[in-house]
């Protein structure tokens, strides 16, 4: 009996937890739809993004659609990051992740990081 | 109602961090399936952390329900842990199959290779804790393993979420990740360092050892340069031989003597049944032990009764002997009746002494033996349903019972007697099967 008690409450906590799991997972989220920007705002510079992607050789660390070092993907990103984090990522990685070793890529021409920026906000799951 | 207290305390160190993902700025929703995930993810975390705390006998926490209840509620809480472990990765796989890459430590970092060992660490945890017995895993190799690949599952969980971060990256969070994972720290370095040198500046020299009836031993303790413990009759203590409290090495036994002996003398009785009991005939008087105690719920002391039913097991005897020693002391008129049952005759502990306690306690003894000798006329085979019908007392409704056997029997006896209609606020029982 004694033994029922405690699996009792053993199954009880689990509960708990799953259902403030459920509770995180769908309440209080309202405000993360805003982040990700339309990605068809700008049609014209993702094609130019894709070059510069290839001029720096980002796929050396990184995949898109399982082309490059699938170390570390990148498809969805434009999905889970909004454009000012995926541009932190590209020019200051730091500030995203102190004890991250990444190349800060913080002399692209403006235009260039716009396009890539814009470039990688389009990679959503298919 | 202390109890309900407690389980708010343990809810809210499971949940604090889930607590803390909620406030604050967040990071864009990943979807339903990923986020669940990620909030199974951190709350298999906590909770793993949060073991270490249960099994740390912290004495106030664990009285209220007896701590045996605790260790129970530890082990299926490790099977809760296992499953919300293994729904992180299978939910975040379900939403998007192409993550199913990150399980293999060739192509993936090595953080998300830290989650995937923690879940196997803690797989393993699993697997050698339910299974100890049929893996033939000595208890203290066994305890050495756990404590081991708890760490170690607890530490790669951490790699993996200072890897991750997402819900955990803003720095604020971050430090107070830190600082939850720092609190875990110091409770275990409390537990494993500071509680073990407290022991050990109490320490207990053996002053007897006793053979008795049934291949057990009793062990006199008394303690050395202090004033000793005080316990309810029926309560357990963690014993330590032939070892320092460092070393982990302590095993839970009742006390079979009463409480407030002279000298602060106390005594435990073992039978020799696994592989530290073996070698109880072995110990010396002169001997250094360190006792941990009082622990456990099972005692007469915390209930108002009329009255008393014991049922005991082989060597169950042992609590039910410090609760019947204690009546004696206290020359307590409530009426006790002791349900028995041994194999044989000649071989059951304390007989004897059982016999003499009739005369100071109104105490009817009905030993059941399973091989009874030729001119044996009381109880025999086992304590059924009818052996029950026949013994009990006319007011067995409003007695209290307390039950001490091999677990098969006490799961048996406490269904029979409900059966009868005692109710089960009434029937006491302990699980000293542990692992």
């Amino acid at each position: 009996m004694r033994s029922r008690i405690a699996k009792l409450l053993a199954v009880a906590t689990g509960a708990i937890v799953v259902a403030l799991a459920l509770v995180f997972a769908t309440a209080g989220r309202g405000g993360a739809d805003e982040a990700p920007q339309a990605p068809d705002e700008q049609p014209q510079i993702v094609p130019r993004g894709k070059v510069v992607y290839d001029e720096q050789r980002c796929s050396a660390c990184h995949s898109i659609e399982g082309v490059g070092n699938r170390r570390y993907p990148l498809d969805g990103v434009g999905g889970k990051l909004n454009g000012a984090d995926i541009r932190k990522w590209i020019v200051s990685p730091r500030e995203m992740n102190p004890s991250v070793s990444k190349r800060a890529y913080d002399k692209l021409p403006p235009g260039d990081l716009d396009a890539l920026v814009a470039y990688l906000q389009q990679l959503r799951q298919k | 109602m202390k109890g309900i207290l407690w389980l708010i305390v343990y809810l809210g160190l499971v949940l604090a961090p889930l607590v803390v993902l909620l406030v604050g700025p967040m990071p864009p929703a990943l979807g339903f399936l990923p986020d669940v995930s990620a909030a199974l993810g951190f709350a298999a975390l906590s909770m793993m952390a949060v073991q270490f705390l249960l099994t740390a006998r912290f004495r106030r926490a664990t009285a209220p329900f007896g701590i045996d209840i605790i260790y129970y509620f530890h082990r299926y809480l490790g099977a809760v842990i296992l499953g919300l472990a293994i729904a992180h990765p299978v939910l975040l796989i379900a939403d998007n199959p192409s993550l199913a890459e990150l399980l293999n430590p060739l192509v993936a970092p090595a953080h998300m290779t830290a989650g995937v060992l923690s879940t196997i660490a803690l797989a393993a945890l699993m697997a050698t804790s339910w299974w100890r017995k049929r893996l033939g895993i000595p208890y203290e190799r066994w305890r050495v393993a756990h404590t081991g690949l708890a760490i170690a599952a607890v530490l790669l969980a951490l790699v993996h979420l200072e890897g991750v971060q997402y819900y955990a990256a803003s720095p604020w969070k971050r430090l107070l990740w830190r600082a939850i994972a720092l609190s875990w720290i110091v409770a275990a370095g409390y537990v494993r360092l500071v509680r073990p040198w407290q022991l050990r500046r109490r320490p207990y020299r053996v002053v007897g050892v006793t053979g008795e009836r049934g291949d057990a031993w009793t062990l006199a303790l008394e303690p050395d340069g202090h004033s000793g413990l005080t316990f309810q009759p029926g309560q357990f203590a963690w014993l330590t031989l032939r070892a320092n409290p460092f070393q982990m090495k302590e095993h839970p036994f009742s006390f079979s003597s009463a409480p407030g002996l002279a000298g602060g003398r106390v005594e435990f009785t073992v039978k020799e049944l696994g592989d530290f009991t073996r070698t109880m005939g072995g110990i010396r008087p002169g001997e250094v032990a360190y006792v941990d105690a009082p622990y456990g719920a099972f005692t007469i002391d915390r209930h108002d009764a009329s009255g008393f039913v014991f049922v005991a097991g082989g060597i169950g005897i042992a609590p039910l002997m410090s609760m019947l020693r204690a009546l004696a002391e206290r020359t307590d008129p409530r009426p006790v009746l002791l349900l028995y049952a041994y194999r044989r005759w000649e071989r059951m502990t304390f007989r004897e002494e059982i016999e003499s306690l009739r005369s100071r306690l109104d105490l009817e003894f009905v030993p059941v033996l399973e091989e009874p000798p030729a001119d044996w006329d009381g109880e025999r085979g086992w304590i059924t349903g009818e052996v029950l019908e026949r013994r009990l007392p006319p007011d067995r409704l409003s007695r209290h019972y307390f039950v001490c056997g091999p677990e098969a029997m006490t799961q048996a006896m406490e269904r029979l007697i409900h059966g009868l209609g005692v109710p089960l606020s009434r029937i006491h029982s302990e699980l000293f099967d542990l692992v």
